[in-house]
């Protein structure tokens, strides 16, 4: 297959976004096969500067991996006449413009929809912001944590004895940049070609809101066991569904929904049963009784080995590993979504991780990481990424 | 084009009852076969909506007719045949989507290891972000290959994983703890604990003062420490950064016994990015959740349940999140 029959192939995105959501949204559209352009304030985007952490041989390490499969990266200053007439050339080539500038600022720059449909009249014209376009908190800053805090991110996570706590991850960040793909595609798959150009609009806030959103049903409904506060390692719906110990310091997760896992589980475990917890129902109302009991089970076990046990008689389990790093220690998952690919020869070689789809018909994989500030891309495949790609299609794809 | 677009969700997934949620609100039309409609967990979750929804398997008839189906049965299930999408959505290439819930594939990619502490057992990311995310992958991948069967007029499936959905939230993680220097990779970076935020007197509060000394330094002053600016420690942004730790236990002492609503005022006043922290019970009265309109009440089994609706907007129009049209029994 040729990039040229990616789904998106032949849709021009200019980016003038910062950060994740954006940038991180774009790149779907990229990996798709779109030809995304990344235009950069002078000096270069956010995270080419401060937030550039961790870096690799002083190139920051984050911006490689979530502005990737850029054909080029631009420099402009928007606040002046030269930038604002170079971006509205750019704009009138482009299918598809993106933007995650406070609300108020694309006016402020002569850039807003209004202003962009009437250079381009088809244009998909896509903002992500912080809170939204307008509204009582609309004004206000953001950065994904703190956006977090106010949709209810925040609230839900931790042990149950402790205030709740952010998890240590760029979490909304990479759900809002989804919700923006999301977005994004709707935008050019349901209105492009409809005559007049289109706005659509998202913000951290309402991503953190979707993520959070079985647990609000939960709350209102008075079935959250945990108030929509922590719980901990366990699961709100369904008992057993948590983290439990081993011998040797380690933990398994083990989730049995079903009345067959239930029995194949404690089957396994050589566990005595009460008799109310013979249905979805009365495990779930005796939650810590249940979870008590299979912990004292598990307790002394080989996790490695428990693992294998429960897979095989279809009950859900995994060893817990601590952090990403540790989880691709396993080759399988490593050469299954991680992909290598060079950042010129002072990074050197880096991991991308692979889009969460495949395509049978198309090779959609992921594409090479974010050029040099004003740098553009010949998309010249690195040998290792031609391995892989002929790897894979040697596998069959889907 | 949505208007034209027959879609049906199959095998009672999460993600894929959140995929046709979505693609019902944007207007294509998705009928969800369930084996027992009124137990499943997707309603409890509030992810079904704007659809049909039938009991039993559909008919081979019925998928080989669809432009689109959502296909979450376990990996052994026989292959659709003639439908224009097929949307597969497992666990991981190699499981089903329900060997791989949300539990399981927050250990197996290690997410669980960003939240709790080291010393103590582990706890989990306390919403189904992975699932929601896979759910939002679906529906990425079920428009992006139908754009592609319209323009090469030939049919095509699409394959969405909870394990890679969970690594793409992981990404920047996935880049720099691959790196054989994991020195200053982000497993490795001091948070200084902002995690729990600050408690105030009635409320906790999240806040950064991210390249703003001249902001921090009016804080300080309200806060009745203006020294804390001539402690070397905290005198930039990169020393505060490095002595996070540090920093958060003196603001947090400062900031114990003080209002929520007074520290917000000030935080306001000297230009920070924040927020008070909001409790899930909360955000039906959250005043920009209001106005956006995220939120929608539906009928449900006698009484009405909350659902978040589409989180974005087209023309300035939500695609609305509508009752779900409860066919059981007919054909």
């Amino acid at each position: 297959m040729e990039a040229a029959d990616l789904p998106f192939s032949g849709v021009n995105v200019v980016d003038v976004t910062e950060g994740a959501q954006g940038p991180f949204a774009a790149s779907l559209l990229a990996e798709l096969g779109a030809s995304v352009l990344k235009v950069e304030r002078p000096g270069g985007e956010m995270m080419r500067r401060g937030y550039g952490r961790p870096q690799k041989r002083g190139a920051p390490l984050p911006i490689l991996s979530i502005a990737r499969g850029r054909a080029a990266s631009v420099e402009l200053d928007l606040a002046s006449a030269q930038g604002r007439d170079e971006l509205l050339r750019l704009v009138r080539m482009a299918d598809v413009f993106i933007e995650n500038w406070k609300p108020g600022t694309a006016r402020a720059l002569g850039l807003s929809y209004e202003e962009l449909v009437r250079e381009n009249a088809g244009l998909i014209y896509l903002s992500a912001s912080g809170f939204g376009p307008a509204g009582p908190f609309a004004h206000l800053g953001s950065l994904g944590h703190i956006t977090a805090a106010s949709g209810g991110l925040a609230s839900v996570s931790g042990t149950s004895q402790a205030l709740p706590e952010h998890p240590r991850i760029a979490l909304l960040d990479f759900i809002s940049a989804m919700v923006t793909g999301e977005m994004a595609i709707a935008a050019i798959v349901l209105r492009k070609g409809a005559g007049r150009g289109v706005h659509a609009e998202t913000s951290q806030l309402e991503s953190a809101i979707a993520g959070v959103a079985p647990v609000l049903t939960a709350v209102d409904s008075g079935t959250d066991p945990f108030g929509g506060g922590p719980g901990g390692a366990s699961d709100r719906w369904v008992v057993p569904s948590s983290i439990f110990p081993c011998a040797a310091g380690s933990f398994v997760a083990i989730h049995a929904e079903t009345d067959v896992q239930w029995r194949a589980l404690a089957r396994v475990l050589n566990m005595q049963e009460e008799p109310a917890w013979g249905t979805a129902e009365g495990r779930w109302r005796d939650a810590a009784g249940v979870e008590g009991r299979i912990a004292e089970a598990t307790r002394d076990q080989d996790a490695e080995v428990l693992t294998r046990r429960l897979r095989a008689e279809g009950v859900p389990v995994s060893v817990v590993r601590r952090f990403v790093g540790d989880a691709l220690n396993d080759r399988k998952l490593s050469d299954e979504h991680v992909a290598w690919r060079h950042a010129g020869d002072k990074v050197g070689w880096i991991a991308l991780a692979q889009p969460p789809w495949k395509f049978s018909e198309c090779d959609v994989r992921a594409s090479w990481p974010c050029p040099a500030l004003g740098a553009a891309v010949a998309p010249e495949w690195p040998e290792e990424w031609q391995r892989n790609a002929d790897e894979l299609a040697s596998q069959g794809s889907g | 084009m949505a208007g034209q677009i027959v879609a049906h969700e199959i095998g009672g997934s999460l993600p894929g009852a959140l995929c046709g949620s979505h693609l019902g609100s944007l207007g294509l039309h998705v009928t969800a076969w369930r084996d027992h409609p009124d137990l499943d967990l997707p309603r409890r979750y509030g992810w079904d909506f704007s659809k049909d929804v039938r009991s039993g398997p559909p008919s081979q008839e019925d998928l080989s007719s669809a432009d689109l189906v959502i296909d979450g049965r376990p990996l052994s299930a026989a292959p659709i045949e003639g439908a224009g999408v097929v949307c597969r959505i497992l666990g991981d290439w190699d499981a089903g989507i329900e060997e791989m819930p949300e539990v399981v594939v927050q250990a197996k990619t290690g997410l669980v290891g960003y939240v709790g502490r080291g010393t103590e057992p582990p706890v989990r990311i306390g919403a189904p972000v992975v699932t929601m995310t896979t759910g939002v992958a679906a529906v990425q991948a079920s428009l992006a290959a139908l754009h592609w069967r319209r323009r090469w007029r030939r049919p095509c499936t699409v394959t969405v994983t909870a394990v890679g959905a969970a690594l793409t939230l992981l990404s920047n993680n996935v880049t720099s703890e691959s790196d054989p220097d994991k020195r200053d990779s982000f497993a490795a970076m001091q948070w200084g604990e902002p995690e729990r935020g600050f408690q105030c007197k009635d409320g906790v509060v999240d806040f950064s003062f991210y390249r703003d000394d001249g902001g921090f330094a009016r804080f300080c002053q309200w806060l009745g420490r203006p020294d804390l600016l001539d402690d070397e420690r905290f005198a930039s942004l990169a020393a505060r950064f490095q002595h996070a730790k540090e920093l958060n236990a003196e603001l947090r002492s400062l900031l114990a016994d003080r209002g929520v609503k007074d520290v917000l005022a000030e935080l306001d006043k000297a230009g920070a990015i924040y927020s008070r922290r909001y409790p899930v019970a909360e955000l039906p009265a959250h005043p920009q959740v209001d106005f956006l309109g995220l939120l929608r009440r539906l009928p449900w089994d006698g009484r009405e349940q909350v659902v978040v609706q589409v989180p974005f907007s087209i023309d300035g129009v939500r695609p609305p999140a509508e009752p779900i049209r409860h066919l059981t029994g007919e054909r």
